[in-house]
């Protein structure tokens, strides 16, 4: 049991006393390294500002109002390039730390002292999150230049900078995510600038689906991408009933998914069954349930008509039941799918954590071995069903529970069929990253190459019908569709394990040989 | 005091390290020898807990490599074999941020750093820039930086790989100065003159396997049971190894060159004069006869087969 004391001592050591930030701290700004990187930012800036405003005053006709416009789209169009400069920077010199340390052979040392992985992670986290503030306040003298020519407010660009030091955390959790998981810094580059673009392309999709239904005046999700913070800075929106500034939502999903970030990859520098993979687990199960609660109650709120006449002013509207809440789960599942093969592939020549350890252990999900992997992803499952149905039974109205359990159904099957992969490839292979190479292949081979030829069917026939054989339409159909085709990918996902294990018994009968 | 017990590493088919068990007392500088693959560098993984072991386990003054990891690294200081240091940094902020790690309160850091760069003869290196060192001295601060928090068990993964001399020379004396310090010193290297000089025991590890454990003289003398005797002679060789050959206790004689011959015998030091003697009366004419002397290398190349995994 912790004491209330020393658990506090703990966090002010990690946070405000930390051995690692202080050691990156005192290296940070030595040298000609960082006065050549700063100046050429700075430099950078100012060219660019200048350009942007030559080509906007050339347009501009001097009236007021077209030099007013002219102002507000400099800055704005300053704000924009700061929040690219951010999302550049930021995550690419996060991603070397540890990478980095890696590739020096340092991290060894470190990693045979008795210091916390929070207390080391965290440690990075500070000592990255300073280039962040470092790249804000350089370019606080260009920002500066729109509020003294009129284009912006200092509250605008307030409200700007506190967005962008929230996603500057978001982005260098990612980027030292990346970091443990790359083995050499080029390759962490390359992978965080990956999930960067993944993570706008995905916030573009919900921000576009939340923009055209609640407008300006709402939806925090549209702000969770950072390049649309000028539309919606200052802005607040209708969160169970009141009426908070967009920021403060913002805030704290930045901080559970940087928290959910940090543990994944303290889990990936740990080993078997250590308190970092228990905790991610448990992590993970939780963030499934909040994230469907999140996407039914925007269903909701968008299926009240209430919402569609009168985007601009939501406050005290009632959400009415979306008739397809239920979707939620597939396109949550859709979103992680991915992440199976990285739990369930397995390797005789991995590390214990890797090793095969079984087919289906429920306590393995919180060792995170490869045997607890299927009960994990079911157990995610389940936590996002019965999430999603309470929501909206508390905001929505009834649940239909048929619909939910077809959905859920077909989610299980298809994360059934997705881990049934890995198994299969993990029998293929010898080594771990192959195993896991193989099992995203299938993946994108089972899901991506029948589109054409489906299409190509579905056209000569003139009917849909031939798409019901596709692993992911199931979750989209009706209730009998779902069902059915949850069914039948549970039934070809065992089929595929269990030859997955026949094979991996031959080749290790034959290895003993 | 270390208690390996029955140690394993396997990736697969493959046996890195095969039952390895032993076990050392303070004060004990061991001498880790194999040739490269051999499993010296994975055993020593283990014992850092950066390995996690297949099989067996490990203790540390009774930590447990499995059970209390984080017990284990506050007793150990642990040395790879290529080791990176930080850029841009000097030697006491170094092993200032090792020290806050292993949570040395810090009005005692100061000196707790002072007495490691003493110790390692760096004082006069303080402030001086990690990457200005030589890599004599690079190798002496990571022993400071494994010293810092005072540990029981020190790890040093081929330690004199890259040193010259002088340096090697000045690395042996501190290794020994912390054996008299009472601490387990474990040594992995392929130099192996130098290990058999400033080494109480040494293990000998092939394929994944101890091969031979024991102090120097104990190893030697199971390697090389009973006294090879090396003879030069004028005149008829042949006589004289028949001579030889119906002596008691000779186990084998081999003619080794145009006028030398070698014997084995199981006898003692009186029945080797015994063999002198009677070369003699016979009316050989022997102008060298010396017993010879086996070292580490000789049982080393005798006991390994030279393959690796």
């Amino acid at each position: 049991m912790v004491s209330p004391t020393n658990w506090a001592r703990n966090n002010i050591e990690v946070y405000f006393s930390n051995a690692t930030a202080r050691r990156d701290f005192r290296t940070q700004l030595r040298g000609n390294k960082p006065i050549i990187l700063w100046s050429s930012y700075l430099l950078l800036l100012m060219i660019i500002g200048v350009i942007i405003y030559s080509a906007l005053t050339s347009f501009s006709d001097n009236s007021l109002a077209s030099m007013q416009l002219m102002l507000s789209t400099f800055a704005g169009t300053i704000l924009m390039l700061l929040t690219v400069g951010i999302t550049l920077i930021a995550p690419s010199l996060t991603a070397a730390s540890i990478a980095g340390e890696r590739q020096r052979k340092s991290l060894d040392l470190v990693l045979t002292t008795p210091i916390e992985l929070k207390h080391y992670l965290v440690g990075k986290l500070i000592a990255s999150y300073r280039y962040t503030w470092m790249l804000l306040l350089l370019a606080l003298p260009l920002v500066s230049m729109c509020v003294i020519l009129g284009g912006a407010t200092w509250i605008d660009i307030l409200y700007a900078f506190i967005y962008l030091s929230i996603f500057g955390v978001l982005f260098t959790a990612i980027g030292l995510l990346c970091s443990v998981l790359a083995p050499r810094p080029i390759s962490a580059v390359v992978y965080t600038y990956v999930a960067v673009i993944a993570y706008f392309f995905l916030t573009s999709l919900v921000a576009d689906y939340s923009g055209m239904i609640y407008g300006t005046s709402a939806g925090f999700t549209n702000a969770l991408n950072p390049l649309v913070y000028s539309f919606t800075s200052g802005a607040t929106t209708p969160l169970f009933g009141f009426e908070l500034p967009v920021w403060i939502p913002i805030a704290v999903i930045v901080a559970l998914l940087t928290k959910l970030l940090l543990l994944g990859a303290g889990s990936a520098l740990s080993g078997y069954g250590s308190k970092e993979t228990k905790s991610l687990r448990v992590h993970c199960v939780l963030y499934a349930a909040l994230g469907a609660a999140l996407g039914v109650y925007s269903l909701a709120w968008a299926s009240s008509p209430a919402t569609y006449y009168t985007p601009y002013s939501s406050s005290g509207m009632s959400p009415s039941a979306p008739p397809n809440a239920a979707i939620v789960v597939p396109i949550l599942v859709i979103l992680l799918h991915w992440i199976v093969p990285f739990t369930a592939c397995y390797s005789r020549t991995a590390e214990r954590k890797y090793q095969p350890d079984g087919v289906f252990s429920a306590r393995g999900i919180l060792l995170g071995t490869p045997s607890g992997a299927l009960p994990f992803w079911l157990l995610v499952v389940l936590a996002a069903t019965l999430s999603s149905a309470f929501t909206l039974s508390l905001f929505g109205g009834a649940p239909n529970f048929a619909e939910f359990t077809s959905k859920a159904v077909w989610a299980a099957g298809f994360i059934t069929f997705v881990w049934s992969l890995a198994r299969w490839s993990s029998s293929q292979a010898y080594y771990l990253t192959t195993a896991r190479g193989i099992a995203l292949l299938l993946l994108v081979c089972v899901l991506l190459v029948p589109i054409p030829i489906l299409d190509a069917i579905s056209a000569v026939q003139e009917s849909e019908s031939i798409w019901e054989i596709h692993p992911l339409t199931g979750g989209f159909g009706s209730i009998d569709s779902a069902m059915n085709s949850g069914l039948v990918l549970v039934a070809v996902g065992s089929l595929i394990a269990a030859a997955a294990t026949w094979n991996d018994k031959r080749r290790q009968s034959r290895l003993r040989l | 005091m270390l208690e390996v017990e029955n140690l394993r590493k396997a990736y697969g088919p493959l046996l890195a390290v095969d039952d390895i068990s032993f076990s050392l007392q303070p004060g004990d500088v061991f001498g880790f020898i194999g040739p490269n693959g051999a499993g010296k560098t994975t055993t020593i993984r283990m014992l850092t807990t950066l390995l996690e072991p297949t099989a067996g386990t490990a203790r540390i003054n009774g930590a447990d490599i499995w059970r209390d990891p984080m017990g284990v690294r506050r007793q150990i200081g642990y040395m790879p074999d290529f080791f990176g240091l930080y850029d841009d940094i000097k030697v006491w902020e170094y092993l200032d941020f090792f020290a806050a790690i292993y949570k040395i309160p810090t009005s005692e850091r100061q000196s707790v750093i002072d007495n490691v760069l003493e110790l390692t003869d760096l004082s006069g290196k303080r402030d001086s820039f990690v990457q200005t060192l030589s890599r004599g001295m690079q190798q002496r601060l990571c022993l400071a930086k494994c010293l810092v928090h005072d540990p029981m068990l020190l790890l040093l993964d081929e330690p004199a790989s890259g040193l010259d001399p002088r340096a090697r020379a000045e690395f042996k004396e501190l290794v020994l100065e912390l054996g008299r310090m009472g601490k387990i010193v474990i040594v992995s290297s392929h130099i192996l003159p130098e290990l058999a000089a400033f080494c109480s025991k040494v293990g000998i590890i092939e394929r994944g396997r101890m091969l031979a454990f024991g102090s120097v003289n104990d190893i030697v003398k199971q390697a090389r049971a009973g006294r090879h005797v090396d003879v030069r002679v004028i005149g008829e060789l042949d006589g004289a190894v028949d001579v030889i050959k119906s002596m008691p206790h000779v186990l084998r004689a081999d003619v080794s060159g145009p006028s030398s011959f070698a014997i084995e015998f199981s006898g003692d030091e009186q029945d080797q004069a015994q063999l002198l003697a009677t070369l003699i009366d016979k009316g050989i004419r022997v102008i060298d006869f010396r017993e010879r002397k086996f070292d580490l290398e000789d049982v080393f190349l005798q006991v390994t087969t030279g393959a690796v995994n």
